[in-house]
């Protein structure tokens, strides 16, 4: 079982998505992902992630116009193919 | 429409820009020194030495100053791929900039031929090797929006602006060539203050307001018509003397100039978060002098004999210039600046950051670069420096004093980008420290 950490960063001024989503990853449980709820895609961030080791699907979002599903790039499966109570 | 997202991993060095941003308050402290010396006879005449002096101290000194170096970092974002070689040319741009800016100026001021031919040579270096390679980026086809569009149209003004500069510094330092070059002026101003300043400042607005400050996008008709607009209307004043050709090419460039102030008002006062910091007081000010200065414009080039007017003939364009370069064009350099040197600061230092999870608490936030209560007396100062210039355009006698409020506005500025570099460069020694 996974579990999602919600951050929506979409009323924030830069840099604070950035900042917030870095420290989200930072405190992430083995266990856990993160949904990043954005006003755009946050380009800058992707090969950040890869550098840090995770993985990455953006879509569109219901809360947020965009939502970048994040997850530990070891994972064999993304968390949208695994069992999700809050996904 | 929607605006690009920022790609910040195409970012060039911060030294890249800071180099320029650093460089260009210097040259405002000189503009005012200009006005203290030479007083009341800067305002005589839209024809006095020292006023084209001090003009070109702020037109090219600050402006063009700021603008190059924050082209060298938009670029990359606005059109996915950079300058080519940004890292290796700016320093002779910036060089070449700086010695132009100085010959040029001080070569109007002090009538002196031989440093306006000098002024020249720098400063047709700086503009072919950086406008040629701006070209070569922006005006191929590439992704970008309205924003880029607009941009394009600014580069075009920006070739504009110099041919003609050139032609008219061509006349001043080789007087025996006889080129009437009095004639270009008005063209010159037009093409430099509401072709390549304003079309990019519509362009650039595009992208940063709605990023920085979290409001929606500007309105697609705004986004897109604007820029085309005044573009147009700055060729036919350029290219018809006919009553209709003025008539129609002033009120296209001044209603395109007023839709653009009060649709990014309106942008603005949309903005999700209401904390109105120092960037957004420019932005504000900027766009009630625009829509202040777009009437006044219309009237000098449609009616220029107006019975009903508060302004005397000869002090119309002196009006206008002051309204232009200093509250609208300088304002928003200004105000963007406050925003821009910390944003960039702290992004680079995160970049450095992500590799040696160690230094992150070294990380300073972005306000501790330059505070908000510092960028908004920053403003505050400026927009006395502007009413006490306005005053000095009808009462000479107020010269000294706007020159003052000049030097104490620049320097203000450059005591708190030089604290913001020197802060950033201690915070990436600590790091380094670390790794």
């Amino acid at each position: 079982m996974v579990r999602a950490r919600i951050l929506d960063v979409s009323g924030l001024e830069p840099p604070q998505p950035m900042i917030l989503v870095l420290e989200l990853l930072r405190s992430l449980a083995p266990d856990e992902y993160v949904v990043f709820r954005h006003r755009h895609e946050p380009r800058p961030l992707y090969p950040i992630l890869g550098e840090l080791g995770f993985a990455w699907r953006v879509r569109e979002g219901r809360a947020a116009p965009i939502e970048v599903v994040i997850w530990p790039a070891a994972w064999d499966r993304g968390p949208e193919d695994q069992q999700d109570p809050r996904g | 429409m929607k605006p690009l997202p920022l790609a910040l991993d195409d970012l060039p060095p911060f030294r890249v820009p800071l180099r320029f941003f650093l460089t260009a308050p210097l040259f405002g402290v000189l503009a005012g020194i200009v006005v203290i010396v030479e007083g009341e006879t800067v305002f005589a005449s839209r024809w006095s030495p020292a006023l084209i002096g001090a003009t070109h101290l702020l037109t090219l000194g600050w402006l063009a100053m700021v603008m190059i170096g924050a082209l060298f970092q938009v670029v990359p974002v606005l059109s996915g791929r950079g300058i080519p070689a940004a890292a290796r040319v700016a320093a002779p741009v910036h060089l070449a900039l700086t010695l132009g800016t100085l010959g040029l100026a001080y070569g109007l001021v002090a009538s002196s031929p031989n440093l306006v031919a000098l002024g020249l040579g720098g400063l047709l270096a700086a503009f072919l090797l950086f406008g040629g390679l701006l070209a070569w980026r922006v005006l191929r086809p590439s992704r970008g929006g309205g924003a880029l569009v607009t941009i394009r149209f600014a580069v075009l003004a920006l070739f504009a602006t110099v041919a003609l500069g050139a032609w008219m510094a061509a006349g001043i330092a080789w007087p025996s060539l006889g080129i009437p070059y009095r004639a270009s002026t008005d063209s010159h101003a037009r093409f430099g203050l509401f072709g390549w300043v304003l079309l990019l400042v519509m362009g650039v607005s595009q992208q940063v307001v709605p990023m920085f400050h979290v409001t929606p996008p500007f309105p697609a008709a705004i986004a897109r018509g604007c820029g085309v607009t005044v573009f147009g209307g700055l060729i036919l004043l350029a290219t018809s003397d006919a009553r209709l050709a003025v008539v129609i090419g002033a009120s296209a460039t001044a209603s395109a100039s007023l839709a653009w102030a009060i649709a990014l008002l309106a942008v603005l006062a949309k903005r999700k978060r209401r904390r109105t910091d120092a960037t957004v007081r420019a932005w504000q000010l900027a766009c009630w002098v625009l829509i202040g200065t777009a009437p006044i414009a219309w009237q000098i080039a449609v009616v220029p004999d107006l019975p009903i007017s508060f302004v005397a003939r000869h002090q119309q364009a002196l009006l206008l210039g002051v309204l232009v370069v200093l509250g609208f064009c300088v304002t928003v350099v200004l105000g963007m600046l406050q925003k821009i040197v910390p944003f960039l600061a702290f992004t680079h230092l995160q970049r450095r950051a992500l590799k040696n999870p160690a230094a992150i608490p070294l990380l300073p936030a972005m306000e501790d670069f330059v505070s908000t209560r510092t960028a908004t007396i920053q403003i505050a100062i400026h927009a006395t420096a502007i009413a006490l210039t306005i005053a000095a355009a009808f009462e000479p006698a107020v010269a000294r004093a706007a020159g003052a409020a000049l030097c104490v506005d620049f320097a203000f500025c450059a005591v708190n980008l030089t604290r913001a570099a020197l802060r950033y460069r201690r915070v990436v020694a600590s790091v380094a420290e670390r790794e």
